[in-house]
């Protein structure tokens, strides 16, 4: 039974039920409460998670006891208000219980915990082990490294790794093992058989005896060899390997590598291929270079240019076969021998120059010079040289020329002519030029500053329309543009006008070639002018002329109408008063009339005369035989009595005018007609004969001829030898034949003797004498 | 018989005149002659002197208007284109000749100076003209 509420007290008395003092009963044991079961939580939380705790058992104790004694302040606060002091009191005990055991099991624990070191120690001991560890983690750590790198380094060589238990035949691989011989874990067997069948047949007997020798101690194993896949793929491998001996000397175990060397193998097949290749491009390649080089040389030899080295100190090196051939030296006079000793006196100070600035750096120069033969012969070579360097020091100059002497000579003859054209062109009289069909002066020669009195520099380069006179412009074009069509011009007259802006004229003679013109031209202001003045003279006579016909026809009419008058009264005064005259009368009425007639022909000769003189001459062809021949009909008709021997040579023609050849015939042949008047039968000839390369013509008759002492005379006029008695005439036959002659450029002349007959020659020179510049005269 | 019809005689020279009127005569040629003695006045009788005459006997070198000009007057009027034209004159000249014939001159006569050789020109050609020649029929 449990003690009753007496002894007990009631509550809400406890602590007088102040507030105070509950609150001091209170609180404490609240916290407390709240202690004990943080406290054991954490430790059954540690518990739980240190499952490995050592003496855990004694840490549970000690977590149920203070979960006992918190739920027992709990109990405590509880039953301030409800007396459940039954639970309350079951709670304590069992805490107090627990908390005896508890005590009991530390004093146990602890008496086994004065055998336990020291914290100090445990520290020390710590730091040990943590050093330990350290290291420990460092080996390791190297240790992984190491194996990292060696897993690379396998890995990345694909090097397989095999052990061999020899007493055993075990053989073991690694993946790589594997991978290189194709094979899968599973399927292989372990035993020395799977390596060695693998091994290619060709290969595996000297693989086999390396592998013994090697075990054996004389050999390291370093060998190659082919295995063949189970799909017939062939690598090559190479081995490596370690031996481990026991005690006696007999191999335990074989660790060993292999590694795929196919393509290393296959590199070097390739390898050895190129290489053979290579060999093979090499002969062929130096087999060229020396065909090159027998070209080069051959080439270098059969040069025609003359090819030379010189030493910087002018010595000669080498020189090719046409430079031996050329200057007269060979083999051994080249040795020691000085370029100095070829170049010619007169170069050498050129030279000395060119070959300093050579060797001095200057790269490439353009040479000409002259070079002394061995024969003493003189040649101009022009070429380049060069200058090898050697480390920045001339070590040799390279020359190539070519031997120029005759294009010298062709250049000089080439020149002298240039310049005798040039000195021509410009010292000639006439103007000569250059122009093209465009119309520009392209060369003048210096006669041009004279005729236009320009400096050429204005002329050359200019249009040379600028200077034409307007009036010839339209002509000017039209013969450049004969020209530019491919035709010459000659005869072709323009004026030009001068600095003092007056007209020159000038007369060309061009030709055309391409598109330029070449010509020459003559100034013929002076000979225009001349033209001119002629031209005003021929005018003025023409004028007078004119006023002569006019008074030949004044004449004509003038004259004769009185004449005419006194011949007729005369004529009627006898007529009608007859009989008033005596015959002395009649006889001078008759003279007067005479007279008049008289009169009458010398104004028809004077009147023919002029005629002759002043007509127009009209060349034609003039059958001289056909005139001679109706002039003599006519004689003969007039006279048919007389009896005439006529001779004519037939086809006489001349180049004459026929008006005036037949006066000349007309009056020869009336005078031959008239002075063989006596005879009984005349003779009267008209012919040709050559004298002195020219053609002569006569009319020839056996009549009264001539005293040659009054030759002279014959062809005056009016002028006679005979007496009109004897035979009728006004003596101007004779002067008009020689006018006509004289006309025509010819000559007439008279050879005869008295009573001997008498011959007339007259000549007719081919061409019209150029008396006249006038045409169509 | 109808009246003959007249001669016209175109001569400036008073003795030519005489001359040819004389040795017409002495041809005993009747008709008329009518005498003008330049050209102008040729001219000027031809045109208002009806009838025609029968022949013209043309001096060439005449005052006023010469004898050429007259000829080439004369020959392009319709009404004297067909008129027998004798040119009479003492020039021999060929231009003259040339150029009488070209004008149309029916005849070119030189007057001779010897008398007796001109009445015996004259004479003929009077004859020659008047009778033996058939003359135009007279229109007006």
């Amino acid at each position: 039974m449990p003690p009753s509420s007496l002894l007990l007290i009631p509550h809400d008395h406890c602590y007088l039920w102040q507030s105070h003092q509950l609150g001091l009963h209170l609180i404490p044991d609240a916290l407390i409460g709240i202690s004990y079961y943080s406290i054991s939580c954490t430790l059954f939380y540690f518990l739980r998670t240190r499952k490995d705790l050592p003496f855990a058992s004694t840490f549970w104790l000690f977590g149920v006891f203070i979960v006992l004694s918190g739920t027992a302040h709990w109990l405590t606060i509880w039953t301030l208000w409800y007396p459940d002091y039954g639970v309350s009191e079951a709670v304590k005990g069992l805490t107090a219980v627990i908390s005896v055991y508890t005590a009991l099991q530390l004093i146990l624990v602890l008496s086994q915990a004065s055998g336990w070191p020291r914290s100090v120690q445990l520290e020390h001991m710590n730091q040990q082990l943590q050093l330990e560890i350290n290291e420990r983690k460092q080996v390791e750590e190297t240790l992984r490294k190491l194996s990292t790198r060696l897993s690379l380094a396998l890995d990345s060589a694909a090097i397989g790794i095999w052990e061999w238990d020899i007493p055993q035949n075990y053989l073991e691989w690694d993946d790589r093992m594997y991978q290189l011989f194709d094979t899968q874990p599973e399927q292989f067997n372990h035993i020395y058989e799977g390596w060695a069948n693998a091994v290619h047949p060709d290969d595996r007997a000297a693989a086999e005896t390396r592998l013994q020798q090697f075990m054996d101690g004389e050999q390291d194993f370093d060998t190659e060899f082919r295995i063949v896949h189970s799909n017939g793929n062939i690598r090559f491998i190479k081995a490596h390997a370690l031996v481990q001996y026991d005690d006696q000397g007999t191999p335990q175990k074989l660790i060993g590598t292999n590694y795929d060397i196919s393509a290393l193998k296959e590199a070097e097949q390739q390898l050895q291929q190129l290489n053979q290749a290579l060999e093979a491009k090499v002969l062929e390649r130096t087999a060229e270079v020396r065909a090159g080089e027998a070209q080069l040389r051959d080439f270098f030899d059969n040069a025609t240019d003359l090819i030379q080295s010189i030493s910087p100190s002018g010595e000669i090196l080498f020189v090719n076969r046409a430079w031996q051939e050329t200057l007269g030296y060979q083999g051994a006079e080249l040795e020691n021998l000085s370029i100095f000793a070829i170049i010619h006196p007169e170069e050498q100070a050129h030279c000395q120059q060119v070959l300093e600035a050579l060797l001095a750096g200057g790269l490439v120069t353009a040479l000409e010079t002259r070079l002394v033969t061995k024969g003493g012969d003189v040649i101009t070579v022009e070429g380049n040289v060069n200058c090898r360097f050697e480390n920045g020091q001339p070590v040799a100059t390279r020359g190539i020329f070519h031997d120029i002497t005759e294009r010298k000579r062709a250049e000089l003859a080439l020149r002298s002519k240039t310049e005798e054209l040039n000195r021509f062109f410009s010292l000639a009289l006439d103007l000569l030029c250059i122009a093209d069909t465009d119309g520009y002066f392209l060369r003048l020669n210096r006669q041009w500053e004279k005729t236009l009195g320009y400096p050429l520099s204005k002329l050359e380069g200019h249009r040379f329309l600028d200077y034409v006179h307007p009036e010839d412009m339209q002509t000017t074009l039209e013969a450049i543009a004969r020209q530019a069509a491919g035709q010459e011009v000659t005869g072709f007259v323009n004026r030009y006008r001068c600095a003092d802006n007056s007209y020159r004229w000038i007369e060309w003679r061009s030709t055309p070639d391409g598109s330029l013109i070449y010509a020459a031209a003559r100034d013929i202001t002076e000979r225009k002018q001349a033209e001119e003045k002629i031209r005003q003279y021929t005018a003025q006579l023409e004028a007078s002329n004119q006023e002569l016909e006019a008074f030949a026809y004044s004449v004509a009419h003038d004259l004769r109408a009185p004449l005419r008058a006194i011949n007729a009264y005369s004529h009627i005064l006898l007529e009608e008063y007859e009989s008033l005259f005596d015959a002395s009368a009649t006889n001078y009425f008759n003279r007067i009339r005479k007279n008049t007639t008289q009169m009458s022909l010398l104004i028809n000769d004077l009147l023919m005369l002029s005629r002759v003189s002043r007509e127009a001459i009209h060349y034609a062809p003039v059958n001289l035989s056909h005139l001679a021949d109706a002039v003599l009909y006519d004689l003969q008709l007039a006279e048919p009595e007389r009896a005439v021997e006529i001779t004519i040579a037939p086809d006489i023609i001349v180049a004459a005018d026929v008006t005036l050849m037949r006066v000349v015939l007309s009056n020869l042949l009336q005078n031959a007609w008239k002075f063989t008047h006596h005879r009984a039968i005349a003779r009267i000839e008209f012919g040709m004969l050559k004298r002195a390369e020219q053609m002569v013509y006569f009319v020839q008759d056996d009549g009264a001829g001539f005293d040659m002492a009054y030759a002279s005379k014959l062809f005056g006029v009016f002028q006679r030898l005979h007496s009109a008695q004897e035979y009728p005439g006004t003596g101007i036959g004779l002067a008009m034949a020689k006018r006509a002659i004289h006309r025509h450029g010819g000559d007439i002349w008279a050879e005869g003797a008295v009573e001997k007959g008498a011959t007339f020659y007259f000549t007719v020179p081919g061409t019209a004498p150029e008396t006249l510049l006038r045409t169509g005269t | 018989m109808v009246s003959p019809r007249p001669i016209l005689l175109i001569e400036d020279n008073p003795d030519d005149e005489r001359l040819t009127i004389r040795a017409l005569r002495r041809s005993r040629i009747t008709n008329p002659i009518q005498v003008a003695r330049d050209g102008e006045e040729a001219l000027h009788l031809i045109r208002t002197t009806p009838p025609l005459p029968s022949l013209v006997l043309l001096d060439l070198k005449l005052p006023k208007v010469d004898g050429l000009e007259v000829l080439q007057q004369l020959r392009t009027n319709e009404r004297t284109r067909l008129l027998p034209i004798v040119v009479l004159t003492s020039s021999n000249e060929e231009r003259d000749i040339i150029d009488s014939y070209g004008l149309g001159a029916n005849s070119y006569v030189q007057k001779p100076v010897d008398f007796g050789q001109f009445m015996d020109a004259v004479s003929q050609l009077g004859l020659y003209w008047l009778l033996i020649n058939e003359p135009l029929p007279a229109v007006e």
